[in-house]
């Protein structure tokens, strides 16, 4: 493995595999460190066809788009490394990270971030129950074949892929699938509903989730219809639900290096400050997909392609073919603008985040540390409290996951009970190792200067 | 947080809402004083909330008056708890404060326990392998001695700065933050009040307990108060089954389970990054005293920026020349907090017996000539462009 590499990309989803792609054909040397045994992200764990408006995936799934970006990463030159998790970057842009067991360390002229977005948690009693699971999860499992004929999920949700799975599992021989979400309108494109509802899913809109049962693990699920109509719960019995309302970007490599950062709930919450080329507030760093603001797989793979352009030309490694990507990207970003689609899920997050500080206080909160809303809302003073006290109070956010999953909730809560907005409550800072690493491999690390 | 309308007078306003500034406040407050703390971020943002909190006398001085004073924190401790009517996570466990691998590490750590020992009240005692190893288990048998002293324990350092705020406002103090101060404003000789991003509040006595920030700010009324930064990272560690009854060595077991693997003094400038080199070092060291620590996952990284006197020892008193102005200033916050909220305040207000004579620890101390300050001066010219950032 090299030492160093003039530009070193973290997550191999469709933006890192398309910068990492890019900035090799332009000449420059180029290592794609991706934390997944297999590179593609979300992006690659759909196997249905994908439409966009520029054509760019050709009828292709994101399974096999990404298997034709392998294939581009290899002519290119690049060095791919999967299972290669970053927990570490240091000023010098020297990136850390875990294979195969042991801790590595390679020097860096340029950075891409391209770690993707974490499912985000709409929480609600039970929402820990073994069932519960990401959609990401419920993803892999279904292309991996695990999840399908007999099962019965429900899953909440109203984007895209929320609502392609659905239809997916129920196609698969799934006993019977539900999908649940928010504001009736804010669903998906009228061509999938027909499938959705083609492929025998029912359908609960505007229905709320009060309550997830079961012992071992999840059985029942309690819902509250939309106000119109009534008040009495509906039940289901399921044996697996999907978390799939909305996802929150994650840039933590990049906040290593204190990129600034602003707050944009439609992308998903606190998204990097970018500039066209995805450049952060620290020119040696891109950040691209959607760890600089949740958008859609195309738009994914055109700021990939930009960052690899940029990162490149930065070096003088100058693409045969810049100006043509570079003019694609841009239309094709521009293009999406108006779609709105990739954050249905969004809008229905953003509703029930205000009432997140109303659910029993016995509701878990940071799974890490079992930390739950009654904890919260104990350390909560009139004028608000930091990011960072609240941690330090409640000990929420400070396990394993480093706060991945609940640092959103535990902003939402904070500020609706103290009357604030989220941002005001601020972004809570970012500490290596962004994956906890065995203390015996961190021990392995030679002294700077030795090998 | 105190609500309302911030004041635009006190009888005294405490700069800082670290371990010393609230401390402070506290002791201000309970005296009878209308009292104001600013703190320009959160309470404990600084090093008081990046710190192991070890609460010691035993690895502290020479000189002995240096000792004395931890010694006599240390034992205040034992009713804080009490006093302020909260949960500081104070744990009355001693401490094994040095651990030696070799035998010239044990013959220095034994001069410096029986130096230490002639302190009055302070036993610290040098431990054979097989003591050590009765006292914590899990301590590996490869070493050849160690240090204890059961004067010492561990603290919450995060609840004994909001515990003292609390405590303050229950006297009727008020705390605002996320103000900043600007400069230390003067009426000739005598301190007439500070000006900040909200506009001058007026008191006639300042104490400024801004850690790592205090030179910057009493350089606006021309004191040099030669503080410099010594970096200390650590290590957390997942939570782990319970190994270490007491602090050893610089490590510590949280209630929750998770070890904290402490730590280095470096002169890092004003920056706050760890480095994977240095905490492999210490994750090396740690493997090597304890090797239960194998199949652990290392949690955390993290670092704080103690404030360093340039002779290493505090910084406490009235700043000559100045009425009205004090400073307190030092590193082992933690530990001395307590006697410093004490004694400060008994100087300030000019009331009760004295805890403790604070008297070698003025600033005073600092001639222009002094040769320790050059190390300072160059520190800060380095430097201080910096300091903004952290």
């Amino acid at each position: 493995m090299r030492a160093e590499a003039d530009v070193v990309v973290v997550g191999g989803g469709a933006a890192g595999m398309s910068a990492a792609a890019t900035a090799a054909q332009a000449g420059a040397s180029v290592v794609l460190l991706e934390a997944e045994p297999e590179p593609g992200g979300l992006f690659g764990l759909q196997p249905w066809a994908l439409q966009d408006r520029l054509n760019l995936f050709g009828g292709l799934s994101g399974q096999g788009y990404t298997r034709s970006l392998s294939e581009a990463l290899l002519r290119s030159g690049a060095e791919v490394h999967p299972g290669a998790a970053v927990w570490d970057v240091d000023r010098d842009l020297k990136v850390s990270f875990a294979l195969g067991g042991k801790a590595h360390r390679i020097g860096s002229r340029r950075l891409v971030v391209a770690t993707g977005s974490t499912d985000g948690v709409d929480p609600f009693p039970g929402w820990t129950l073994p069932g519960v699971t990401m959609l990401r999860d419920a993803m892999a499992m279904h292309c991996g074949r695990q999840a399908g004929p007999g099962l019965r999920p429900l899953i909440i949700g109203g984007g895209d892929a929320a609502l392609t799975l659905a239809a997916e599992m129920m196609t698969a021989g799934a006993e019977a699938v539900t999908a649940v979400w928010g504001e009736p309108g804010t669903h998906a494109s009228p061509n999938l509903m027909t499938r959705v509802r083609a492929a025998g899913v029912s359908l609960l809109p505007g229905h709320r989730v009060t309550e997830a049962q079961g012992d071992a693990s999840v059985t029942r699920v309690s819902l509250a219809p939309p106000s119109a109509s009534g008040s009495e719960l509906v039940y289901v019995d399921v044996d697996m639900v999907i978390l799939a309302t909305h996802r929150v970007p994650d840039f933590r490599a990049a906040s290593l290096l204190g990129v600034a950062a602003g707050y944009g709930e439609e992308m998903g919450g606190w998204i990097p400050k970018l500039d066209q080329s995805q450049r952060s507030s620290d020119e040696r760093v891109f950040v691209a997909g959607d760890a600089g603001g949740v958008g859609s797989g195309a738009v994914a793979v055109y700021r990939g392609r930009l960052a690899g352009l940029s990162a490149a030309a930065d070096l003088g490694f100058v693409h045969p073919e810049h100006d043509r990507i570079a003019t694609e990207a841009a239309a094709g970003i521009e293009l999406r603008k108006d779609a709105g689609r990739a954050s249905a899920g969004q809008q229905m997050a953003r509703d029930r985040r205000s009432q997140w500080h109303l659910l029993s206080d016995s509701v878990t909160v940071c799974r890490c540390t079992g930390a739950t809303v009654g904890d919260i809302g104990a350390v909560i003073e009139p004028g608000g409290r930091s990011a960072a006290e609240i941690r330090r109070l409640s000990r929420a956010g400070m396990g394993w996951c480093q706060g991945r999953y609940c640092d959103e909730m535990v902003a939402e809560i904070t500020a609706a009970s103290a009357g604030i907005s989220p941002h005001q409550v601020g972004m809570p800072r970012v500490r290596p190792p962004l994956h906890t690493i065995p203390l015996t491999a961190l021990a392995d690390i030679p002294a700077d200067g030795e090998t | 947080m105190t609500p309302g309308r911030p004041p635009r007078s006190a009888d005294a306003v405490v700069v800082g809402g670290g371990a010393l500034g609230t401390s402070i406040c506290y002791r201000l407050a309970a005296a009878g004083l209308t009292t104001l703390l600013l703190e320009r971020r959160g309470l404990a943002s600084g090093c008081t909330g990046t710190t192991v909190a070890l609460v010691n006398a035993s690895t502290k001085g020479p000189p002995a008056h240096y000792t004395a004073l931890n010694l006599r924190s240390a034992q205040l401790y034992r009713s804080l708890s009490a006093e302020l009517e909260a949960d500081i996570g104070f744990e009355d466990v001693g401490n094994i404060g040095v651990v030696a691998e070799t035998d010239g590490e044990l013959d220095e750590a034994r001069r410096q326990a029986e130096v230490r020992s002639r302190v009055p009240g302070l036993r610290v005692e040098v431990l054979d392998p097989v003591q050590a190893r009765e006292m914590v288990p899990s301590l590996s048998p490869h070493i050849v001695g160690a240090t204890y002293s059961a004067s010492d324990g561990c603290v919450n350092s995060f609840k004994l700065a909001l515990a003292h705020t609390a405590a303050a406002q229950r006297h009727g103090a008020k705390v605002l933050t996320g103000i900043s101060v600007k400069r230390i404003l003067l009426d000739g000789s005598r301190v007439s009040g500070v000006d900040t991003d909200i506009g001058p509040i007026a008191s006639p006595v300042v104490a400024v307990a801004a850690g790592i920030h205090t030179p910057h700010l009493m350089e606006s009324v021309g004191v040099r108060i030669p503080a410099m930064a010594k970096r200390g990272q650590i290590i957390t560690t997942e939570p782990l089954a319970p190994m270490l009854p007491m602090p050893v060595g610089q490590l510590r077991q949280m209630p929750w389970g998770s070890v904290l693997i402490g730590t280095t003094y470096e002169d890092a400038g004003y920056t706050r990054d760890t480095e994977v080199p240095t905490l492999a070092r210490m994750a090396e060291r740690a493997l090597r005293l304890f090797p239960a620590l194998r199949g652990a996952g290392a949690m955390r990284f993290w670092s704080g920026l103690r404030p360093w006197p340039a002779d290493g020892l505090s910084i406490i008193g009235a700043v000559p020349g100045m009425d009205g102005l004090y400073v307190a200033v030092t590193h082992s916050g933690i530990t001395l907090s307590p006697v410093i909220g004490i004694a400060l305040s008994q100087l300030i207000t000019g009331s009760g017996a004295s805890v403790v004579d604070i008297s070698p620890f003025s600033p005073a101390r600092f001639g222009s000539d002094d040769g320790s300050c050059e190390e300072f001066d160059l520190f800060w010219h380095r430097n201080r462009r910096d300091l903004a950032r952290v």
